[in-house]
């Protein structure tokens, strides 16, 4: 009798091939709705955070800040936040770069009062697999101080 | 016998042609349905625990005498980017055994029975880094818990973030 159809082997190439565009649409689909999340060192930029290591002196009578980066991990920006009773609420953010080893001199913001809690938080520079992204650090990584 | 009809070359043309026309034509109406579709169950992700209560203040209390009810709320951003985070509002229920009443705080809203604890005059939704308590006047009721969703641009509340329950207030919560 005389075969017809499909050989095993055109029939296997075009069911692979099938899968292979459909699994193709569906990753690209799922890729693009959901947002990607921020690296630093090819690591969350969560675990950066921890490692950031820097002191902070606020002196009113200059109305000053001085940090100074301790630690392997560059600081893209500080954060200035009022600690009041109930609330802890954003001053402030500088987008001033402090390299490891760095020591440098911000302005203290005018809303704030001598002896007012602060906490100055570090802010680094993330990236995606596009673009680069600042990211505030957890209050946690921050430092409590008074003006 | 003299065969008749379409050539097999010409049939197997005529049904590529075909599927393809008709693969077209239900991909047009499939993948923007599927993208939707897939929005909606996808948006919410990155918010599933966006608020969370802060105990430290011991502000997260009710006070039966004036019916106020003390929440501290901050967030966590676990990783995300500025732009996904702004924009969204926040969704406190408050539940007794009996009763419950939902407030949405939005950006620069105005709601008569919930304000800020503080010298933070217009109501506002708290931002990453920030933590803010919100005093809410929930007379005639007293509720003993409160759960916080977080409200997308789109309007869409997420499933639940944070659930307390509160406890009477040892602090003045004017």
């Amino acid at each position: 009798m005389k075969k017809r159809g499909l050989s095993p082997i055109i029939a296997t190439v075009l069911l692979i091939s099938l899968t292979l565009i459909i699994a193709v649409i569906i990753f690209i689909s799922a890729k693009s709705l959901i947002s990607e999340k921020l690296l630093k060192f090819g690591e969350p930029i969560e675990n950066s955070c921890e490692r950031v290591n820097f002191n902070a002196e606020p002196i009113y009578s200059e109305g000053k800040i001085n940090f100074v980066n301790r630690g392997n991990v560059p600081i893209y920006g500080i954060e200035i936040k009022k600690k009041n009773e109930g609330s802890v609420k954003i001053v402030k953010s500088f987008s001033k770069t402090i390299k490891t080893g760095e020591t440098i001199a911000l302005d203290l913001p005018n809303d704030l009062s001598q002896g007012e809690d602060i906490i100055l938080t570090p802010i680094l520079l993330g990236e995606t697999k596009d673009s680069k992204q600042p990211y505030t650090c957890d209050n946690a990584y921050g430092i409590t101080t008074k003006v | 016998m003299k065969k008749r009809g379409l050539s097999p070359i010409i049939a197997t043309v005529l049904i590529l042609l075909l599927t393809v026309a008709a693969i077209s034509l239900i991909a047009s109406y499939l993948i923007p349905f599927i993208k939707k579709t897939l929005t909606l169950g996808t948006e919410c992700i990155n918010y599933r625990e966006y608020f969370k209560f802060e105990d430290s203040f011991g502000y997260n209390c009710f006070n039966s005498t004036n019916n106020l009810h003390g929440v501290s709320i901050k967030t966590n951003v676990q990783g995300l980017a500025e732009k996904d985070t702004e924009g969204l509002g926040l969704a406190l229920i408050f539940t007794d055994d009996l009763t419950s009443k939902k407030v949405e705080i939005k950006d620069n809203g105005s709601i008569e029975q919930i304000k800020i604890l503080g010298p933070i005059a217009p109501l506002e939704v708290v931002k990453p880094g920030e933590i803010l308590t919100y005093v809410y006047n929930g007379t005639p009721n007293l509720y003993t818990k409160v759960e916080a969703y977080a409200i997308l641009k789109s309007g869409r509340i997420c499933d639940k973030s944070d659930e307390i329950n509160l406890v009477p207030c040892t602090k003045k919560l004017a």
